[in-house]
């Protein structure tokens, strides 16, 4: 039903797929898998026409399709449901149902929509939902399957669910299923791509994997077991990427007891010491970027401790946090890593303007000083002190937002994603900074959903699962495969 | 039957207008004779028409800002090509009008500017073209034919004309937004951007829908009340936008898109007419009509604000339990 073939796509100077081959039949589920980054929501975006792709052809039911819309994409008999929802709040449930389907006639009376969204919503279990009622007033699960029921109503020769159980609880997963499996017997050709190894093994009638933006064969779910499928997705062996290890620590210099907040399911005991590196990995929605922003002072801790350096800590901003010589880089860097439109020099003092000044003056010499010295720590190149921070490439950019805390002199640095969206040199040279700060007595704790990066620059790991902490292992007595089983199926592990 | 959120928002603010109305009702015998009832509703046409289309490029998400100058520019137009008729040019001046309007949205969609930035430009540029085509002079209907611009002064008991055509216009525009495609396309752009363009509406469609209608509206109004005046002055109607902003404002359309009604507008666009007009038949001096009128809307906006916060904990603390859902066999 379904061939894409050689496609590939850039984002700059990134190269996010590349001659990546997907081919589905009808009537089969096929999952689509990989770790985050190697490219999974990009491929189907193309598909759906959200993105562009460079270059490659996409067949469907043998014909040569162009896809340059999400209207081309519909009219060519895709349905897509999207990891970030596409839900309309100011229009009915009904509404959203038929949105953007132009067969339901050019007039339609809430009445008349409401009667025929019904059906639908009762095949996704939200028979409880008046399609009167305004989409803001449901929670995110019941959005999601307002979701599929607009997919159901498409009639598509195709079904793309990008992700479709990452806010569900488990009933509400059972009714994905049956929806699922019933696109399926209807002849639709259905492309799975979850991070949830048992519904793969449940659905799916075969898998193809992503790695690093390229594409392997598929292979027959039946012929498969879980281990064997980590392998196939996390390939090859650890790179010469990663410094070594710590070799001396110090005092416990960050500790946790007991400590509950917004995101997290159970609380959270964990104690980091001097010169360690820790990190906490887990998929997007697991808390381990939750135990990172207690700290920071972003997220308030509900209940128990928090101590720095032996003393209790309880910041209330993140104000409080860099006082106590804490900083936090999120892994949002558009939005709060740089000031994108402000130069690199201006970036990087920012956190330390007071280190710059005389007499709440800033003094141009001191600032100079203050920036080469960060660029020199950090890797960064003294030719980009003259430009805009925006203006430069992922790698150089994650330099900055990280770079620019070192101003502060800080004696713990909390990392959510220190290498999102950047290359793999720049990444190598990351790293290699982050473990010569360690070894100078800096604690660094970074959240990651990248195996390799927990396995190769930390020396301890705190796994996390769906708002609980797994368990805390040493970096040399784990496996990759042992992670991620930890981090996407804990019930399996030994 | 289960008031919804939307009705209950609707019924606090035509409760508003009638207190508003009531006031002066009270001190003002004009407010309930049937002279006085029809010079109420033909004040509120101008700014009522073109309310409704400015109502509906709020709704997308956007902003006509444009609409003032237009009006004007159509004023010009339709006095310029009264010979061939009262009627006939009305509608060749909103034809064209719309079609400025719909390459507006266009232009809008194509380069993808902020449509508030791109209408200021528009909103001196327009003044500029009814100078120019105005000679920038009045322009004046021809003495001799006056006659025959009394058919828009026609009375239908408390309606004229004028006033038939505001209401008609919005029941027009009423069930468009409500029971056609095109119309909830508009709400569905305004409500969620990205949203609907991944679900495949497509965004061109109702932008230029939105600023065709608005521009179409703006050019009515300015036709209909030079016509009916009898001349035409290229420099008129530049306080009409602000009102027009206001009565959708306090009728509740959302500055944010997809939110609103155009019965809410009706509403909005009364309660400043009652205001106003009332103000001014006690004897108030201009300024206080102003400043009433700015007072309305802060109150009805710091109102939402409070009953939007006490909604939210209200939702908060009735939220509805998990559903129970059935597992198939």
């Amino acid at each position: 039903m379904l061939r894409m073939t050689n496609i590939s796509k850039r984002y700059g100077a990134t190269e996010v797929l590349r001659e990546v081959a997907l081919e589905v039949r009808s009537g089969e589920v096929m999952a689509l898998m990989g770790e985050n980054g190697a490219g999974k929501s990009t491929l189907v975006k193309i598909l759906a026409g959200i993105e562009p792709a460079d270059a490659g052809t996409i067949e469907i039911a043998g014909e040569p399709v162009t896809i340059r819309s999400p209207r081309h994409s519909q009219a060519a008999g895709v349905a897509y449901v999207a990891q970030e929802l596409s839900i309309v709040e100011s229009l009915s449930v009904a509404e959203n149902v038929f949105l953007g389907d132009t067969d339901a006639g050019l007039f339609r009376s809430p009445r008349s929509l409401s009667t025929k969204a019904r059906p639908f919503l009762l095949k996704v279990g939200l028979e409880q939902v008046d399609p009167l009622e305004l989409a803001e007033n449901l929670s995110v699960a019941e959005r999601q399957l307002v979701e599929i029921a607009r997919l159901l109503s498409r009639k598509a020769r195709i079904a793309i669910l990008d992700e479709p159980t990452a806010a569900l609880s488990d009933a509400e997963i059972l009714r994905v299923k049956g929806a699922v499996r019933t696109l399926a017997d209807n002849g639709c050709a259905v492309i799975y791509v979850t991070h949830r190894m048992a519904e793969v093994f449940e659905l799916s009638t075969r898998v193809t994997v992503l790695r690093n933006g390229r594409s392997f064969p598929s292979i027959e779910t039946a012929s498969l077991t879980v281990d064997t499928l980590i392998e196939h997705m996390l390939g090859r062996k650890l790179e010469q990427m990663f410094p070594a290890r710590a070799t001396r620590m110090g005092e416990s210099v960050v500790e946790l007891d007991q400590c509950i907040g917004h995101g997290l399911l159970a609380p959270i005991s964990l104690s980091v010491r001097r010169g360690e590196i820790l990190a906490l990995a887990g998929q997007v929605g697991s808390g381990a970027n939750a135990v990172l922003r207690m700290l920071a002072g972003v997220l308030p801790v509900a209940s128990g401790t928090m101590k720095l350096r032996g003393a209790a800590f309880a910041p209330h901003s993140i104000a409080d946090s860099i006082a106590a010589k804490v900083a936090y880089c999120s892994d949002d860097r558009k939005r709060d890593g740089i000031f994108a439109v402000r130069s690199v020099p201006e970036n990087l003092s920012a956190p330390a303007l007071d280190r710059v000044s005389r007499l709440q003056m800033i003094s141009p010499v001191m600032e100079s000083r203050h920036t080469r010295g960060i660029a020199e720590l950090f890797g960064i190149d003294l030719a980009y002190l003259t430009r805009l921070a925006g203006n430069l490439s992922g790698g150089n950019q994650q330099k900055v937002a990280l770079g620019k805390w070192l101003g502060i002199e800080p004696d713990v640095l909390l990392v959510e994603e220190p290498t999102r969206g950047v290359d793999v040199g720049a990444r190598a040279e990351i790293y290699r900074h982050l473990r010569s700060l360690a070894e100078r007595g800096l604690t660094v704790i970074f959240a990651s959903s990248d195996t390799q990066e927990v396995l190769g620059l930390a020396d301890q790991i705190a796994t996390f699962y769906h708002g609980r902490m797994v368990r805390v292992v040493s970096a040399e007595s784990s496996t990759p495969e042992s992670i991620v089983r930890d981090v996407i199926h804990p019930t399996l592990a030994a | 039957m289960k008031v919804s959120s939307r009705s209950a928002d609707l019924l606090g603010r035509l409760g508003l207008m009638l207190i508003v109305y009531l006031v002066f009702a009270l001190h003002l015998p004009s407010y309930y004779s049937p002279a006085g009832v029809a010079a109420l509703l033909d004040s509120a046409v101008l700014s009522g028409l073109v309310a409704l289309g400015v109502a509906l490029t709020m709704i997308a998400g956007e902003m006509d800002l444009s609409v003032g100058s237009l009006a004007a520019l159509a004023g010009i137009l339709a006095v310029k090509l009264f010979p061939i008729g009262v009627f006939p040019s009305i509608i060749v001046v909103v034809l064209v009008c719309a079609a400025i309007g719909a390459l507006q949205g266009w232009l809008i969609h194509r380069i993808g500017i902020n449509s508030m930035i791109f209408t200021v430009g528009t909103l001196i540029a327009f003044r500029g073209i009814a100078l120019l085509v105005s000679g920038e002079k009045t322009q004046l209907v021809p003495l001799e034919d006056i006659a025959a611009t009394d058919i828009l002064i026609g009375k239908f008991g408390i309606f004229s004309v004028l006033s038939l055509a505001l209401f008609a216009a919005a029941a027009l525009i009423f069930a468009f937004t409500r029971w056609t495609l095109w119309g909830r396309e508009i709400f569905a752009i305004g409500g969620g951007r990205s949203e609907s363009r991944a679900a495949g509406v497509p965004i061109r469609r109702p932008i230029m829908i939105a600023f065709a209608l608005s521009a179409a509206l703006a050019g009515l109004a300015g036709a209909l009340l030079s016509l009916k005046a009898g001349s035409a002055s290229p420099l008129s109607y530049d306080s009409l936008l602000l009102e027009a902003v206001a009565a959708c404002l306090i009728g509740g359309i959302s500055l944010k898109g997809g939110k609103g009604s155009i019965v809410g507008v009706l509403i909005g666009l009364f309660c400043i007419r009652f205001l106003v007009t009332g103000i001014a038949a006690l004897g108030a001096p201009f300024w206080a009509q102003s400043l009433a009128t700015g007072l309305l809307l802060i109150i009805v906006i710091v109102a939402e604000a409070i009953f939007a916060a006490a909604a939210g904990r209200f939702r908060l603390a009735m939220r509805r339990p998990a559903p129970i859902i059935k597992v198939p066999a």
